[in-house]
C-alpha cells in the first residue's frame, strides 16, 4: 500500500511539474506536502519505516524513546536523558547518519548524533531508512539513516496546537506548533521546552539518580513561498539548546554538566521545468558544546564549536516517465575551534549521479555513484544499486547493495594529543534483501542483510608515545534479520492498530573474534493501540536482549508503557485532548548502559489544545 | 662376700630413694591422676587430639575421671564435646582421652584447647598438680590471598569494572575479581593504586572518589571511605595516619590536596594539606612524606616534602618534568624519575633521574635525551630498572651515566616492578581486552611466565 501511495505521490509531483502554465498548477502544488522527496524516490529497494505525526504525538518524549519503542534501532543511553547514541544493525553511533530535511547533521567532532539533543516534537514525520546510504547522504550512513522532516503545506489553513504537560521527577514540558498556508505562502513554527529534575529512584536501593537534571529548548521556523509557477523558495531554521547535568553511575559520582547548542538553517530554491527539476540549497550548520567538569565552577570548562557552510545543487532530468537522471554536487567549508585542537578547517566537494529507471510497472531500480574530495584525506568512490519488483499486488521483493564510508572526524584527525592525520575513511560493503507483503490493512516486512566494515577507526593506546591514537585497526561483520509487522483493524467505530518490530543481529569483531560491545542479539518491540470515538488507549513493550560489555555481559530487560487519551469536543475547531501515560508500568529495574539504572515507574499527564 | 656387699648397697640405696619419695608426698602414699597431651600442636585436619590420664598407682576398682574443656577453640565448631568423663579400669594406670577435632573451612587464628581434670572418683583429692593439658589446634586454612601477587586493574573510565586479581608467584594460578567475589559487590571505578598498612590494603578508586579498605589477606571489606576525596590517586602511611593524594577537579590547578585518614576509624580528618598541581605518587620515609607532582591534566616538576607530625609542606623540591615514580634506597636517598614533557605539548623535554638526599634535600640528577620519556622506576639489589619506549634498562645506583643497552626490548608495559631479580610487568593491550602479567628472569633476561589477568592491569603488589 505504502508503495502505491508513494508512487501516486511522485506521479502527482511530476505531474505538477509538467503542466506549469496556469495558476491552477499552483493550486495543485498547494496540496503537495513538500518534504524530503529524495528519500522516498531513490529508496525503492530499501526498507523505509515512517513514523508519522500520530506516533510522534503519542510518544511526546525524547527521540530516543520514540525510536526505541517504534523501530529496530537499538539505543545506548547513558542514563535517562543523558547522551544517547543509536546502533543500527549492530553498527556504532558514528555509523548512523541523521538527516535533517535532507542534510546530514552528524557532528563533525565525533561523527555522532546524540538522540537526546533532538526533540521529536517539531517534526512532521521521522523516517528510518535501513541500509547503507552514503551515496545520497554521505559519511556515516552505514547502518542506516534517520530522517527528520518538516513538511510545508500550502493549502489555506491556520492550525495551532499547544500542549502543557507534567510528569514524575519534576518534569515539565510546554510545546506550541503552528502551521499556516494561503496558497502562496506556507509556514510552520514550533517551540518545545522540556525540563526535568530526573532524580528517579534506583529500584531496590535508597539512592536516586544524582546529578541528572536536564532541560532543552527546540525552536523551529520553516517557510515556503511560491515565487512563480516554476519557482519555489523554502527556508528551514532550527535552534536546539540543551543544558544537562551528567548523571552519576552506581560506582562513580558526578558533578559535571554539559551544554550544547545547534543552529541549522537552510535556504532552498527549487525550480520545476517541463523535463527537469533543479534545487539549490544553501545551508549553515553550527554545533557547539561546553563541558563543565564541576558544574559549580562556571568559568572552568572545555568547549568546541564547528561551523559548516554548504552549497548543494541537485539537477534532475526526466528523459521519460520511466527514466530520470539526477546529478547532485555539493561543496562545503567546515571550520572548528576548541580546547583540544587548533583551528582546523576542511573543504569538501562531492559529486553524485543517480539513475532512476522503471522499465515496467513492476520493476524499478536505481543506480548511484558518488565521489567525495576532502581537503585533508582521500575518500573512496562509493556506489549503490537497489531494485524493487512488485510480483503481485501483495508482495514485493526489494534488494540493495552498496559501498559506504565514514570519514575521520575532527577529533580523530586533530585532537591534541593523539590526532592522526594519516587516517583513512572507514569502508563498508553491504547487501540487503527485503520482502514486503501487504494484504488489506496488514503489512509484513522481512529483511536480511550482511555488512562488512573495514578500517574501523578506534582509539588505541600507543606504547611508544604513551598516549592514545585513532588508528584504522578493526574490521567487523554484521548480519541479521529484521521483521516488521503492522496490522490495522476497524469495526464500527472501534479501531485497533498493532505494530511490532524484531531484530536479530549477529556481529563479529574480526580481529578479536568476539561479538561487538553493546549490540543485543535480540531486540523486539510491539505496540497496540485501541481507539473508540474520542477515547484512545495504547500499550507499548520493548524487549532488549543482553549485550556484551567490556569484560562482562549486561542483562537484557523488558519494559512496558501504558497510556490513555481522551478528546473533548471533537466536533468543533477547538479540540482538547487529555493524555495520561505510565512509563515502565511493571516497575522494572533495568540498565540500558551498565551501572546506569533507568527510571522506575513514572507518570506523565498532558493537556493539548488544537485550534 | 662380694655379692652380699652389693645386695647391702642396693638395699640401702633403695631405702634412701623410698624415703625421699615419701618425703615429697608428705609421707602419705596415695594415688594421683595427672594429664598430658599427646602432642603440643594438632593440625585442624587431624581427626582427634589425644590426651592421656596417668595415675601414679593402680586402682583396685574402676574409677570415673571427669574433665572440663576450655581454651579459645569453640565446642561444636572446633571440637566435638564440651566436657565429660571417662573410666580408668581397675588395675590400669593410664587411660586415653580422645577429643574429636573439627576441620572447619573458616580462616582463623590457631586456637587452644585445654583439658582440665575436675574430679577423680568423685573427689578432688586424687588430682595431680598437673591437672590440665593444653594443645593448639592449627588452622589449616591459609589466608586465600597471602603468598602471592596482587594486581590492581584500573578498568575502563566510567565503566565501574575496576578489579583486583590474585596470582601465584609462578603465575600458574590466577584468581580474578577477588574483591567482588569475597564481598559480593563491585569494587568501583578505576582502581588507581593500592597502599598497604599492617593487615590492611587500601584500594584507591580514582573515579569513584573512594578508598576501599580490606583485609589484605582475605579481601573482606573493612570500610569504604567515600566522602572528602576528589580524584584520589595514591596513598602512603606515616605517623599513624594515611595520606592520600587528590587532584581535586582535574582541570583546576589550585585545588590539589592530601587527605588524611584516621586509620582507627577509617574516616577522613577534617584537615587537608593543600599541595601543588597534579599530586600523584607518595612515599613515606619515617614521618616525612614525599609527593611527586606530575601535573594532572598539565605538567608539573616538583616533589613536595610533607611533615606528617605537623601536617605541613616543609619544602618543595624541583625535579624533572612530570615526575612519575620514586624509590627510597637504604642510604637515605629518594630517587625520583621524571618522564619529561611529551612531544604533543609542543615543549618536549627529556626525562630526568634525580637523587634527593633526604637529610638536606640536596638534589643531583642525570638527564635523558629530549625524546626519551622513562617511567616505572624500580629498585632491586642495588640496581635501578626503568622502562622507556618498550625497553627496560638497568643501572647501578652508583652509576653516573645512563645505560645504553636495554636488558629487555619489545615490551608494552602499563605497570612494572622488580623483586629479587624477577621483573613483573603488566600489559593492558588495547584496554578493552584482558591484560597480561609477565615475569622475566633478570639474570638471563628471559621471559619466565605469563598469565592473563583482567581489564587494564596497572599496579603490581606482593602480598
Amino acid at each position: 500500500m505504502k508503495q502505491i501511495n508513494l508512487f501516486y505521490f511522485l506521479l502527482l509531483f511530476c505531474g505538477v511539474a509538467r503542466s506549469q502554465t496556469t495558476l491552477d498548477s499552483i493550486q495543485k502544488l498547494d496540496v503537495v506536502v513538500l518534504s524530503d522527496v529524495k528519500l522516498k524516490q531513490y529508496a525503492k529497494g530499501y526498507k523505509l519505516t515512517i513514523l508519522g505525526d500520530s506516533i510522534l504525538r503519542k510518544n511526546r518524549t525524547s527521540l530516543t524513546d520514540v525510536l526505541r519503542f517504534n523501530s529496530n534501532i537499538y539505543f545506548k543511553e547513558n542514563g535517562y536523558g543523558m547522551v544517547s547514541s543509536a546502533s543500527f544493525r549492530g553498527t556504532n553511533a558514528s555509523q548512523t547518519a541523521v538527516i535533517w530535511n535532507g542534510i546530514n547533521i552528524n557532528s563533525q567532532l565525533n561523527g555522532q548524533v546524540d538522540f537526546n539533543t533532538i526533540s521529536s516534537a517539531n517534526y512532521d514525520n521521522i523516517s528510518i531508512r535501513s541500509g547503507g546510504g552514503s551515496v545520497q547522504y554521505g559519511s556515516g550512513a552505514i547502518g542506516g539513516t534517520v530522517h527528520l522532516s518538516n513538511d510545508l503545506d500550502f493549502k489555506s489553513h491556520f492550525d495551532s496546537r499547544a500542549q502543557v504537560g507534567m510528569g514524575s521527577f519534576d518534569t515539565q514540558n510546554v510545546n506550541y506548533n503552528g502551521s499556516f498556508g494561503n496558497g502562496k505562502w506556507s509556514a510552520t513554527i514550533g517551540a518545545a521546552y522540556v525540563s526535568s529534575e530526573n532524580d528517579y529512584l534506583f529500584l531496590g536501593t535508597d539512592r536516586r539518580n544524582e546529578n541528572g537534571a536536564f532541560d532543552n529548548l527546540d525552536l523551529n521556523l520553516n517557510l515556503g513561498y511560491i515565487i512563480s509557477d516554476k519557482d519555489l523558495l523554502k527556508l528551514y531554521h532550527q535552534n536546539f539548546r540543551s543544558d544537562r547535568e551528567f548523571s552519576a553511575t552506581l560506582l562513580a559520582p558526578s558533578n559535571s554538566k554539559y551544554e550544547t547548542q545547534e543552529y541549522r538553517t537552510m535556504l532552498d530554491w527549487t525550480r520545476i521545468g517541463n523535463t527537469y527539476t533543479s534545487t539549490l540549497k544553501a545551508v549553515h550548520l553550527q554545533e557547539q558544546f561546553k563541558y563543565f567538569e564541576n558544574k559549580t565552577l562556571d568559568t572552568n570548562f572545555s568547549e568546541g564549536k564547528v561551523n559548516t557552510f554548504l552549497m548543494k545543487y541537485h539537477y534532475k532530468h526526466k528523459f521519460s516517465k520511466r527514466l530520470v537522471l539526477s546529478v547532485i554536487s555539493d561543496a562545503s567549508h567546515i571550520t572548528a575551534k576548541g580546547n583540544s585542537f587548533a583551528n582546523p578547517n576542511r573543504n569538501t566537494f562531492s559529486a553524485t549521479a543517480i539513475l532512476n529507471h522503471r522499465p515496467t510497472e513492476q520493476l524499478q531500480y536505481n543506480l548511484n555513484v558518488r565521489q567525495d574530495v576532502f581537503s585533508d584525506f582521500e575518500s573512496p568512490l562509493v556506489f549503490s544499486g537497489d531494485a524493487s519488483y512488485q510480483f503481485v499486488n501483495w508482495y514485493a521483493l526489494k534488494i540493495n547493495a552498496s559501498k559506504n564510508f565514514r570519514i575521520p572526524t575532527f577529533n580523530d584527525l586533530y585532537w591534541n594529543p593523539g590526532g592522526n592525520l594519516d587516517l583513512n575513511p572507514e569502508e563498508s560493503y553491504q547487501v540487503d534483501l527485503g520482502h514486503e507483503f501487504a494484504y488489506k490493512e496488514a503489512t509484513l516486512k522481512l529483511n536480511t542483510y550482511y555488512i562488512k566494515t573495514s578500517d574501523l577507526i578506534q582509539w588505541r593506546p600507543n606504547s611508544t608515545s604513551g598516549y592514545w591514537n585513532p588508528v584504522n585497526v578493526a574490521n567487523a561483520k554484521h548480519y541479521g534479520l529484521e521483521a516488521e509487522i503492522g496490522i490495522k483493524k476497524t469495526f464500527n467505530k472501534h479501531s485497533v492498530n498493532f505494530s511490532s518490530a524484531y531484530s536479530y543481529t549477529e556481529t563479529e569483531d574480526v580481529e578479536k573474534n568476539q561479538r561487538l560491545f553493546y549490540v543485543p542479539l535480540h531486540k523486539a518491540n510491539a505496540s497496540l493501540a485501541y481507539n473508540y470515538k474520542a477515547f484512545t488507549a495504547f500499550y507499548q513493550h520493548m524487549y532488549n536482549g543482553e549485550v556484551e560489555i567490556i569484560g562482562n555481559t549486561l542483562d537484557g530487560f523488558d519494559v512496558g508503557n501504558l497510556g490513555v487519551s481522551y478528546n473533548f469536543n471533537t466536533s468543533g475547531k477547538l479540540v482538547y485532548e487529555a493524555n495520561f501515560r505510565i512509563n515502565n508500568v511493571y516497575n522494572t529495574y533495568y540498565e540500558n548502559v551498565a551501572l546506569r539504572p533507568m527510571p522506575n515507574r513514572n507518570f506523565t499527564i498532558n493537556l493539548t489544545l488544537k485550534f | 662376700m662380694k655379692l652380699n656387699k652389693l645386695i647391702l648397697v642396693a638395699f640401702i640405696l633403695g631405702l634412701v630413694f623410698t624415703s625421699c619419695s615419701d618425703d615429697d608426698d608428705n609421707g602419705i602414699s596415695v594415688s594421683e591422676v595427672s594429664i598430658q597431651a599427646g602432642q603440643v600442636n594438632y593440625d585442624e585436619a587431624a581427626a582427634n587430639a589425644i590426651f592421656t590420664m596417668v595415675s601414679t598407682q593402680t586402682f583396685t576398682s574402676d574409677i570415673v575421671i571427669t574433665y572440663s574443656v576450655s581454651g579459645t577453640a569453640e565446642a561444636g565448631l572446633d571440637y566435638g564435646v564440651a566436657s565429660g568423663s571417662l573410666i580408668m579400669l581397675a588395675g590400669e594406670s593410664s587411660v586415653d582421652l580422645s577429643i574429636a577435632i573439627i576441620d572447619d573451612a573458616e580462616l582463623e587464628a590457631d586456637e587452644t584447647l585445654i583439658i582440665t581434670i575436675e574430679t577423680v572418683d568423685g573427689s578432688l583429692d586424687l588430682i595431680s598438680n598437673t591437672n590440665s593439658a593444653t594443645i593448639s589446634i592449627i588452622d589449616n586454612e591459609t589466608a586465600p590471598f597471602e603468598d602471592g601477587i596482587l594486581i590492581s586493574h584500573e578498568g575502563n573510565f566510567g565503566q565501574g569494572n575496576a578489579s583486583v586479581s590474585f596470582v601465584s608467584f609462578d603465575l600458574q594460578t590466577v584468581e580474578n575479581n577477588i574483591y567482588s567475589t569475597v564481598n559480593s559487590n563491585p569494587l568501583g571505578d578505576v582502581a588507581q593504586s593500592i597502599g598497604f598498612n599492617g593487615d590492611f590494603a587500601y584500594i584507591v578508586l580514582n573515579v569513584s572518589n573512594a578508598i576501599e579498605v580490606v583485609n589484605r589477606y582475605t579481601f573482606e571489606s573493612v570500610a569504604t571511605i567515600n566522602t572528602g576525596l576528589n580524584n584520589p590517586r595514591f596513598i602512603a602511611f606515616a605517623n599513624g595516619k594515611g595520606y592520600v593524594t587528590n587532584w581535586g577537579d582535574g582541570s583546576v590547578s589550585t585545588d590539589d590536596y592530601l587527605a588524611i585518614i584516621n586509620l582507627d576509624s577509617n574516616t577522613l580528618d577534617s584537615q587537608t594539606i593543600p599541595v601543588a598541581e597534579g599530586c600523584e605518587e607518595i612515599v613515606a620515609n619515617g614521618n616525612t612524606l614525599y609527593v611527586a607532582h606530575q601535573g594532572g591534566f598539565s605538567q608539573n616538576n616538583v616533589v613536595s616534602v610533607v611533615d606528617a607530625t605537623s601536617n605541613t609542606v616543609s619544602s618543595t623540591i624541583t625535579v624533572g618534568d612530570v615526575p612519575n615514580s620514586m624509590q627510597l634506597d637504604g642510604s637515605g636517598n629518594l630517587w625520583v624519575l621524571a618522564g619529561g614533557k611529551p612531544s604533543w605539548t609542543g615543549d618536549e623535554t627529556g626525562g630526568k633521574l634525580s637523587k634527593i638526599n633526604t637529610s638536606d634535600n640536596s638534589v643531583t640528577s642525570i638527564d635523558f635525551a629530549t625524546t626519551e620519556h622513562p617511567n616505572h622506576l624500580a629498585l632491586d639489589n642495588g640496581a635501578f630498572y626503568y622502562y622507556t619506549s618498550g625497553s627496560v634498562f638497568k643501572m647501578a645506583t652508583s652509576a653516573t651515566t645512563l645505560p645504553t643497552t636495554a636488558e629487555l626490548t619489545g615490551l608494552n608495559f602499563y605497570g612494572m616492578t622488580v623483586d629479587n631479580s624477577v621483573l613483573y610487568g603488566v600489559n593492558a593491550l588495547d584496554f578493552t581486552s584482558n591484560g597480561i602479567l609477565s615475569t622475566y628472569n633478570l639474570s638471563s633476561n628471559t621471559l619466565e611466565a605469563s598469565a592473563t589477568v583482567n581489564i587494564i592491569p596497572g599496579g603490581i603488589y606482593f602480598n
